[in-house]
């Protein structure tokens, strides 16, 4: 008997999408046999934004393309421009640049494990991983004054010195994170309900992860050892050791061993730079007199970092003038969300989906800015 | 020999018409050529010199002078190099080929210069409405349109809101001077 | 009358009908439970599961997450919204059983916030949907958020949480604004058709 194809939306409004998107899903059954993307939920028009803003005033949106994670946005421009105007940033601010990120990265990390939870109906693993992760908050609140955007990394070195004793308090919130892990393994990723769910879904491969050019920890659990931290060492990571955790199953269930590593290497990265944190006080490079009024010269660039879900690129254009003629953003989500989600999908079920698009770290406002 | 980028933007020199060509940084390049050379420089770097990726297609407006500048930043996951290959297209009415072909993802990054721009790329498969919904008139990104004069136009800024809605800090500070007062009067 | 807090017995104490005091009961009633159905529209989402985890536990204040848009009696807008949006918040929010609420965080639905110039967002929430309350901050921290929904539990305890009434009754004056937005776009008719009296004539 032939069966009816039935079109669904999920999203939206709809507790198991990564944010504000929508899939719009064919289903033979419970089996899905074409999917679209529709993203624009969130689009704000950033872009057009910046370019009515002075760099100063653009600094403090940027934050703003990504909320999860919103440090490598201000490292990426502030080191865009940067190297348009040519600053040279003192060593302090590098290191705590670097701090920054791995704090930004491990929070992120915390979350993408509450959703993967919550995705799958597993309503522990939200209330503990988000309830650790505001202790990072509040480091973060403590170093640069907010919880979740910062505006910490300025054009020119950071905003502010380190508070008395924010170290030891790093150190401490270190090891208890490192203390908790062994109970997140038992909690999620060594659940036998989580192993039989993940594993040999939502499968990536190599030669497809090459050619759509996927990126971050997607990359990573297809066998590639590829990280722009290694590969195109900024701030002060050619100074740290750490290694880049690589998977080779590409499925969900790798996605989550490479991201479970990765929280590890991050704590150990930041051990390493509570060790070697410089106690000079320079923190600003020597800035453009006018403080209203920095020209950009002409001239263009691309500047990367990596954040808990890829690289994120930035394609920025001076015109020698105080804004910025273009800066055009390419977050991680708009390879992973948009072709290759719609591929990824087909042929798997319907219960899968929100567990897909949670371990791919989709996120729709930094497609769509 | 190591690789440098000197070496491999000799290479592509010989091989195809350069207009222009610098090294910005360590590892980023830009090429400039023209629009009939831009497929064959691109398939030369992927298939020839390895440039798996395709990171970005960026786009930028240069009003004064009547022309977009379209950039494809190839990236080598080898060498770890970025060639950026610009092409200058008008600003009004132009169309490039797609690059689908070559990198998948270029669709995704067509569609969208295609939204923002205007820009015509025959042969995407999925060139239709991405961010915007009904959007009428011109593409928001060129230069000349004026975001300012749209928002006038289209939305109206803030006016007296409904008389019921309250404002949470106003809410707070009454309810905070409500337990002033209760427990004032406990005192006394 | 033991789980009375000492506030509720003063209010009780004051009323003097009969039919008051089963009014005041409804709305004893109606805001201890509040079902929330978080519409992440913007960056505010990010706040929203810190406050409902173990944390801030919003639960503790009868604050908890709904599925569905019928099941909830109060949508939180988290941010600001695009045009796009906006549309789908609509339906969404005609869908929902009375009564129901509206709270919008940070400043964006209340003025455009930070994207004032931007052409693809609305600058003001109000004129679209009746707000009963908003939370300034960009974006309002947990306890400003858990801080809205005790100012929306003293609102409903007073009766005056009545946004969903005003939109029934001008019902005119907020689908004109929301066409001055969508044109000759506009959503479909069947979430909203009984709010009209002569059956649906938009």
């Amino acid at each position: 008997m032939a069966q009816d194809i039935i079109t669904i939306f999920h999203g939206p409004q709809h507790p198991g999408i990564t944010g504000n998107m929508s899939v719009e899903l064919d289903l033979l059954g419970e089996t899905i046999k074409r999917a679209e993307t529709h993203v624009g939920y969130l689009h704000r028009g950033f872009e057009k934004m910046i370019e009515r803003r002075t760099v100063l005033q653009a600094f403090t949106i940027v934050c703003r393309i990504c909320v999860p994670e919103p440090d490598p946005n201000e490292e990426n421009f502030a080191r865009g421009v940067e190297e348009l105007m040519g600053l040279e940033v003192p060593e302090k601010a590098k290191w705590l640049r670097t701090m920054v990120l791995e704090m930004a990265r491990l929070q992120a990390q915390m979350l993408w494990f509450a959703g993967q939870g919550g995705s799958l109906g597993h309503y522990i693993s939200p209330q503990w991983a988000v309830a650790d992760r505001d202790l990072i908050l509040d480091l973060f609140e403590e170093l640069t004054g907010g919880r979740v955007y910062h505006m910490y990394i300025t054009p020119g070195g950071v905003r502010r010195d380190l508070p008395e004793g924010f170290l030891g308090r790093l150190g401490h919130f270190l090891d208890y994170l490192e203390s908790r892990l062994p109970e997140y393994d038992n909690m999620l990723l060594r659940n036998p309900v989580f192993l039989e769910r993940a594993r040999g879904v939502g499968i990536i491969d190599p030669a497809t992860a090459r050619e759509y050019g996927v990126v971050g920890p997607n990359l990573r659990a297809c066998g590639f050892m590829n990280d722009i931290r290694k590969d195109e060492p900024y701030e002060m990571y050619g100074e740290v050791d750490f290694i880049v955790p690589t998977e080779t199953s590409g499925d969900v269930y790798g996605r989550a061993m490479v991201r479970r590593a990765e929280i590890e290497q991050s704590i150990s990265i930041l051990r390493q730079i509570i060790r070697r944190m410089p106690a000079e006080k320079e923190i600003m490079a020597v800035l453009p007199k006018n403080h209203r009024k920095w020209e950009v010269p002409k001239g263009d660039t691309l500047v990367k970092t990596e954040s808990a879900r890829g690289e994120y690129s930035y394609y920025m254009v001076g015109d020698g003038t105080d804004k910025l003629r273009r800066v055009q953003v390419k977050g991680p989500s708009a390879v992973h969300a948009i072709t290759l989600l719609e591929e990824m999908l087909v042929d798997s079920q319907l219960s899968d989906v929100a567990m897909i698009m949670n371990s791919l770290g989709t996120n729709p406002p930094e497609i769509e800015r | 020999m190591t690789e440098t980028i000197d070496n491999l933007l000799e290479r592509i020199g010989r091989n195809f018409q350069i207009t222009g060509q610098e090294v910005k940084k360590a590892g980023l390049a830009a090429l400039h050529c023209s629009q009939e050379q831009l497929h064959g420089v691109l398939i030369y770097l992927k298939e020839v010199e390895k440039f798996d990726t395709l990171t970005m297609i960026g786009c930028a407006d240069w009003i004064e002078d009547d022309y977009f500048e379209l950039s494809y930043m190839a990236y080598s996951f080898t060498t770890f190099f970025t060639v950026m290959v610009k092409i200058r297209v008008s600003r009004d009415g132009s169309s490039v080929p797609t690059v689908e072909g070559i990198w998948r993802q270029a669709r995704t990054f067509e569609r969208e210069i295609h939204e923002m721009f205007g820009v015509d790329f025959p042969g995407n498969t999925r060139l239709k409405e991405f961010f915007l919904e009904n959007w009428q008139g011109m593409p928001p990104m060129k230069r000349d349109f004026d975001t300012v004069q749209f928002v006038k136009d289209h939305y109206k800024l803030r006016e007296e809101g409904r008389e019921g809605a309250c404002n949470v800090s106003v809410e707070r500070k009454k309810r905070i001077d409500a337990k002033k007062l209760e427990l004032k009067k406990e005192g006394e | 009358m033991d789980n009375l807090n000492k506030k509720d017995k003063a209010q009780l104490k004051e009323l003097k009908s009969p039919m008051a005091v089963v009014d005041w009961a409804v709305n004893w009633f109606r805001k201890q439970s509040i079902f929330m159905l978080a519409y992440g529209t913007g960056c505010g989402a990010i706040e929203i599961p810190p406050t409902v985890t173990a944390r801030y536990d919003a639960e503790r204040f009868g604050v908890r997450g709904a599925a569905t848009p019928r099941q909830a009696d109060v949508i939180v807008l988290s941010g600001y919204l695009a045009v796009k949006t906006l549309k789908r918040v609509i339906r969404t929010y005609e869908q929902m059983q009375e009564p129901k609420y509206v709270i919008a965080l940070g400043s964006c639905p209340i003025n455009g916030g930070m994207y004032w110039d931007s052409y693809n967002t609305i600058k003001q929430l109000d004129r679209y949907l009746p707000v009963d309350v908003t939370v300034a901050g960009c974006m309002p921290r947990p306890e400003a958020v858990l801080e809205g929904f005790m100012a929306l539990k003293d609102k409903i305890q007073r009766g005056e949480a009545e946004g969903a009434r005003d939109y029934r009754d001008n019902i005119e004056k907020y689908k004109n604004n929301q066409k001055e937005i969508f044109g000759d776009k506009m959503l479909p008719g069947y979430t909203c058709d009984w709010y009209f009296s002569d059956g649906g004539s938009f």
